[in-house]
């Protein structure tokens, strides 16, 4: 990175492909193979990008272009889009655009529903599955937090790939010899016809402030809990240190109405919940927003909804700004709204039509465009769910302005009162502070989980405005056929954010219960070392290390585990570890953020009662007037 | 533990009286000596330095100790206690061995040396690398790789290993065919002597006839002469550019036919990896990967390396055109760092994969003159099918190195099992003898081959072999039990 513009550096680095759009090329490829037609590859960055495209065409696509000028150089994801998508309708007529889910180093995802969105054409992201019907329209299958969702798409359109679409292939001898044959035409800003000054860092809406290395030295706390008192301290640690990092999130039974109907029957008595003048009224001239999306998830009002609020409500309340939450869904019940209220929102504006019932980017993305051009917002917030990361870019160029993907943290810039938003990148090695200094509004994908909701204030008041919408989807280019929640393998050890591991303290197959159950517990995957794997005890997609699956949880928490070298190969970029192992010198103890020191038999079903106790009462964690507060 | 096999190795039951037992009030010395946390007694410890990757149940043994020296004073010192009472000294590094070197077979201490692992001397001039023999084979190259430096000399485990097991084991790696083998790295050692005296031996020198050539007596004698606490490396420049062939053919004996070919074609390959079928599918599994092997028999892996982009990608072609003459089926390149890594992979995992899927296996180690190895695979086939097992076959190719795997089929019993793999090593052995072979190439001897090491080797070699040891180490307490039972 360039430590002065913040922008990637990409002279004189290996050329490669990115690693993920292999995977799209490789969809291509196969597509081609069933069905004919031909591929051409499209390749933004440096001269040096061109053995990349070689690749590519080794590969066997058919045509590559290079697309390099100097004023492309800085370009943010809204500047990129914008080239991509100029070249793609100079190279000709096409039918279908793929692209990687997301590039490694930048890692936003945006600018496959960039592209869709300047090129007005559909986009479905995170395929994992597709087919085409026939010359015109293509099945393809989302992998979403909830399952597989079935859609049929008209073509052109845009999708973005996920690993499970197909393995790459290797080039052949012969197709690396063709591929040095052809030429390959370079593009650049005056043959495209663009501005300088409208891509490039000139042209990008965002600017990255600040870069700087996240915290590496893992903070080691140490707690011996060998005697009851010193357990039952140490339990409470953990609970904090699971607390402090929002992985005691309420279960979402928690979350949902039953438990507050008795609470908010008062609010309703003192302040029913109001029309539009109030929300006129609640926001005097002037008042600027923070829009929260609200999403419902299996039916449910999902917990993201309510973290979202609990990022914007400590930024409006500095800035004096009002937050409001706006949610989608085909209906939104009362006391849906109410919770958003109770916990944060000022105003609710509920976008309600059957085509919104399921997410579709295009008619999401209409809806709030017409909405947001209305009211101008001030800053956007959507969780970097697979909906959120497909709906946003696109949204953002609909409305003309940057986008910060995957922010772990938010600020107000005490001079400009601009966000700042902090978010990792390069695999999380570095961090990058980004702010969108001239366009309106701001906007950031969270990642889930990484705030935790306010505690729901019944006392709060807060106004509702129901806007129904026209039943006809806007784009009916796409239309949703199904879920299939089954089929999903939700226990990818390599996708979790929480992983519960066990080894051979565990002493034999069923001491893995107590593992499996504090898994359950966190909503956790289940990790273990070689030697319980090769004692039969777990079988080996279980396996964590060298020889098993490397894994970059927010918490890896293990059990019985020495720490092997080979074994901590696996667990490297996790951000936070806690190891409960008797043996002090074990070598885990040494990596871990916090090393119990303790039999394992007596600390994991304590812990795990302890766990559910909180995350089904929904309240802080209690006892913790032993420890103090820290961040780890 | 009392597995058949055991009860086989002649002489362990009867011959632990010489030794003595790590009694409390030597445990409180040793106590004294390293200090508290550097001494185990508890079961869990000892269960885990009972056995390396061999098979724990047909070779594991427990110590009475387990020590983490961590100076070349402790362990000499330690060396020097063990003297005065007689006790069995066991070298460790990571375990990562695949001939039992690392067990305690008389019980006794393991002197684990994974504490020992600082660089102590990077000198750019002389190219050399200085470290202690804990230090990660991996971690040598991740510090001199920013100066454009390189330790050519690792084995395939490198992210496990230590550079002492290496020096043990003389082990051998994927760049043996033009970088050579562990040996070739090593210019210099500090060595804690069977009797606990510290010696240097060799130096930063290019060339040294003062004497004889003790460095490399050393090197290979797999912990039975001395504990290496430090050891001076020789690096090379890395190599700038890089690129890999993955060859497919329709039969094994097509593929390895064709190694003799590409080796003395004046092109000179990093590695010539031979991986057979059932050896690629088993990692793509592992990994959950996918190459292109259905349609195939067999696979060699075949890198060039160089300072030139165009020159490598040109020896490449030029080496991939040879194999497309010798019959290949396709060649696949892979010239970039996700390629190279997912086909290298592919092939460092192939034992780990067969650890999972076929537990009960050995794992040979045979070497033979490189031009010969299309010769032994028509005995392998032969013993599949007089014995009925399955015999996957990788390795090293290009040095005249496979890693035949005998594997258990399911419904045999442990008996019958021992006594197949017995008698099929037996032939086999004998094949690779004929051919100007040896048993083992890189693994080493260890507990796992003593027996058909007496076995197969020239009597005279064997007798200065066990001369050499009986003057380095007259009580017989360093390693014993391993290359040959003590007399
Ligand atoms: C080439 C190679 C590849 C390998 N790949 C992998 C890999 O991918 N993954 C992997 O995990 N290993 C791998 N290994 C194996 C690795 O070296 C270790 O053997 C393994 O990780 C040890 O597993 P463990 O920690 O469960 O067992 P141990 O090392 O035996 O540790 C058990 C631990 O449990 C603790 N314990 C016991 N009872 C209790 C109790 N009641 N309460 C609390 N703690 C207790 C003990 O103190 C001990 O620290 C590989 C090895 C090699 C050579
Ligand atoms: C997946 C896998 C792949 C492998 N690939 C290869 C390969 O490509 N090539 C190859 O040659 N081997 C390979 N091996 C075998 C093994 O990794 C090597 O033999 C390695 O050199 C052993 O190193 P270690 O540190 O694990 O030694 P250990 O297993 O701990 O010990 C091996 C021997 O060295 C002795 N020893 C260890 N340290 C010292 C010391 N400081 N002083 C004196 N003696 C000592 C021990 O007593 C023992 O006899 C592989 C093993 C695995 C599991």
């Amino acid at each position: 990175m360039d430590p002065d513009t913040g922008t990637m550096v990409r002279e004189g680095v290996d050329s490669i492909v990115n690693p993920l759009d292999l995977y799209a090329i490789e969809a291509a490829l196969r597509l081609k193979e069933d069905h004919g037609g031909s591929i051409t590859v499209l390749s933004m960055g440096p001269p040096a990008a061109e053995r990349a495209l070689r690749e590519a065409l080794s590969m066997g696509c058919d045509r590559a272009f290079l697309l390099s000028d100097k004023a492309f150089a800085g370009s943010d994801t809204w500047a990129t889009s914008r080239v991509l998508s100029t070249a793609i309708r100079h190279c000709g007529a096409f039918d279908l655009i793929i692209t990687g889910e997301r590039a490694t180093d930048g890692d936003t995802g945006q600018v496959g529903p960039g592209i869709a969105a300047w090129l007005g054409i559909p986009v479905l992201s995170h395929v994992s599955q597709l087919q085409l019907r026939d010359t015109s329209c293509l099945m393809a299958t989302r992998l979403t937090e909830e399952g597989y969702q079935r859609l049929e798409v008209r073509l052109p359109c845009v999708l973005t790939v996920v690993k499970e679409i197909a393995v790459p292939r290797l080039p052949t001898l012969r197709g690396k010899q063709q591929a040095r044959k052809v030429t390959i035409p370079c593009l650049t800003a005056s043959n495209l016809g663009l501005d300088p000054e409208t891509i490039g860092l000139a042209g990008s809406p965002t600017r990255v402030v600040k870069i700087f290395h996240p915290r590496v030295a893992r903070e080691a706390e140490r707690i011996e809990a060998r005697e009851e008192a010193q357990i039952r301290q140490a339990i409470d640690r953990v609970l904090e240190v699971l607390d402090n990092q929002g992985f005691l999130t309420p279960k979402r039974d928690a979350c949902d109405d039953r438990p507050y109907e008795s609470a908010t029957q008062q609010i309703q008595a003192e302040h029913a919940l109001s029309s539009v003048d109030d929300h006129a009224r609640l926001r005097p001239q002037g008042k600027k927003e923070i829009w929260t999306l609200a999403e419902y998830r299996g039916g449910r009002m999902d917990t993201t909804s309510f973290e979202l609020l609990a990022r914007a409500r400590p930024l409006a309340d500095q800035a004096g700004m009002l937050v409001t939450a706006v949610a989608l869904s085909a209906a939104i019940t009362d006391s849906d709204a109410r919770m958003l209220i109770a916990r944060g929102a000022d105003c609710v504006i509920a976008l309600e039509s059957p085509c919104l019932a399921d997410f579709e980017c295009g008619t999401w993305s209409s809806a709030l465009v017409t909405l947001a051009r209305d009211q101008l917002p001030e800053i956007i917030l959507a969780p970097a769910t697979t909906s959120g990361r497909a709906l946003m870019p696109h949204l953002a160029i609909m409305l003309g302005t940057g986008l910060t993907a995957d922010c772990t943290d938010l600020a107000l810039d005490p001079e400009t009162g601009d966000l700042l938003q902090t978010r990792p990148a390069i695999g999380g090695n570095i961090m990058a502070t980004i702010r969108t200094p001239r366009h309106r509004p701001q906007m950031a994908t969270i990642r889930p989980h990484s705030t935790r909701p306010l505690q729901p204030d019944t006392a709060r008041q807060g106004c509702l405005i129901r806007k129904m919408l026209d039943p006809q989807p806007a784009d009916t280019r796409v239309k949703i056929l199904g879920l299939d929640c089954e089929s999903h393998d939700f226990e990818n050890l390599e996708a979790a954010r929480i992983v519960v591991a066990g080894g051979r303290g565990l002493r034999k197959a069923d001491g893995f219960r107590h593992v499996r159950a504090l898994a359950d517990a966190l909503g956790a995957a289940v990790g273990a070392s070689r030697e319980a794997v090769d004692r039969g005890w777990i079988g080996y997609p279980h396996q964590v290390g060298l020889s098993g699956k490397t894994i970059s949880p927010d918490l890896y928490l293990c059990a019985g585990i020495s720490g092997a070298i080979q074994h901590l190969a696996g667990i490297r970029t996790a951000k936070t570890i806690i190891a409960i192992n008797s043996d002090p010198h074990a070598p885990i103890h040494e990596v871990a953020n916090l090393a119990i020191i303790g039999d394992l038999f007596e600390i994991l079903p304590r812990l795990t009662k302890a766990v559910l106790q909180v995350r089904q009462s929904d309240h802080l964690v209690a006892g913790t007037e032993n420890a103090t507060r820290g961040d780890i | 533990m009392s597995t058949p096999l055991q009860q086989e190795i002649p002489g362990t039951s009867s011959l632990p009286h010489r030794y003595g037992r790590v009694t409390p009030s030597i445990m409180a010395e040793l106590q004294s000596l390293l200090g508290q946390d550097q001494v185990f007694t508890d079961p869990d410890k000892l269960q885990a330095y009972s056995h390396d990757e061999t098979s724990i149940e047909d070779y594991g043994h427990q110590p009475e100790v387990v020590v983490f020296p961590r100076s070349t004073q402790q362990v000499a010192d330690l060396v020097l206690l063990a003297n005065r009472y007689r006790i069995p000294l066991t070298p460790r590094g990571a375990g990562s061995g695949l001939s039992g070197g690392a067990i305690p077979l008389f019980g006794g201490i393991v002197v684990s040396l994974e504490k020992m692992q600082r660089v102590r001397d990077i000198d750019y001039e002389n190219m050399t690398i200085t470290v202690e023999a804990g230090m990660v084979t991996n971690d040598i190259n991740n510090v001199v790789r920013d100066h454009g430096l390189f330790y050519a000399g690792y084995p395939m485990s490198l992210e496990t290993c230590t550079i002492g097991g290496n020096i043990a084991e003389n082990a051998g790696g994927g760049k043996a065919v033009k970088y050579g083998v562990t040996s070739r790295y090593v210019l210099g050692l500090e060595l804690v002597t069977p009797s606990g005296e510290v010696v240097r031996l060799g130096g930063k020198l290019a060339k040294d006839v003062t004497g004889y050539d003790l460095v490399h007596l050393i090197v290979g004698s797999e912990g039975t002469l001395g504990i290496v606490t430090a050891a001076t490396l020789r690096l090379i420049g890395l190599p700038k550019a890089t690129c890999d062939l993955l060859v497919l053919y329709a039969t094994p004996q097509a593929a390895i036919s064709s190694v003799p070919t590409i080796l003395t074609n004046g092109l000179v390959p990093t590695a010539i990896e031979f991986m057979d079928r059932s050896s690629v599918e088993a990692s793509c599994r592992y990994l959950n990967e996918s190459l292109p092997y259905e349609t195939c028999g067999a696979m060699l892996l075949i890198e060039m390396d160089g300072s030139d982009q165009a020159q490598v990608e040109h020896d490449a072609e030029a080496v991939g055109e040879l194999c497309l003459q010798q019959g290949a089926l396709e060649v696949y390149v892979a010239d970039n760092r996700t390629t190279r890594e997912r086909v290298w992979s592919v092939r460092r995992n192939i034992a780990e994969a067969f650890k999972v899927y076929s537990p009960v296996q050995s794992l040979e180690d045979i070497v033979v003159p490189p031009a010969r190895i299309p010769d032994i695979l028509p005995t392998l086939a032969e013993l599949e099918r007089e014995f009925g097992i399955t015999i996957p076959c990788y390795g090293h190719a290009g040095d005249g190195n496979l890693h035949a795997t005998l594997v258990n089929p399911p419904d045999m019993d442990m008996e019958r099992w021992h006594a197949v793999e017995h008698e099929a090593l037996e032939i086999l052995y004998a094949a690779v003898t004929q051919l100007g072979g040896k048993i083992s190439g890189e693994h080493g001897i260890g507990l796992k081959r003593k027996r058909y090491m007496a076995e197969f080797m020239d009597p005279v070699e064997l007798k200065l072999i066990k001369a050499i040891k009986q003057a380095w180490d007259p009580l017989c307490i360093m390693n014993p039990g391993k290359l040959f039972d003590p007399e």
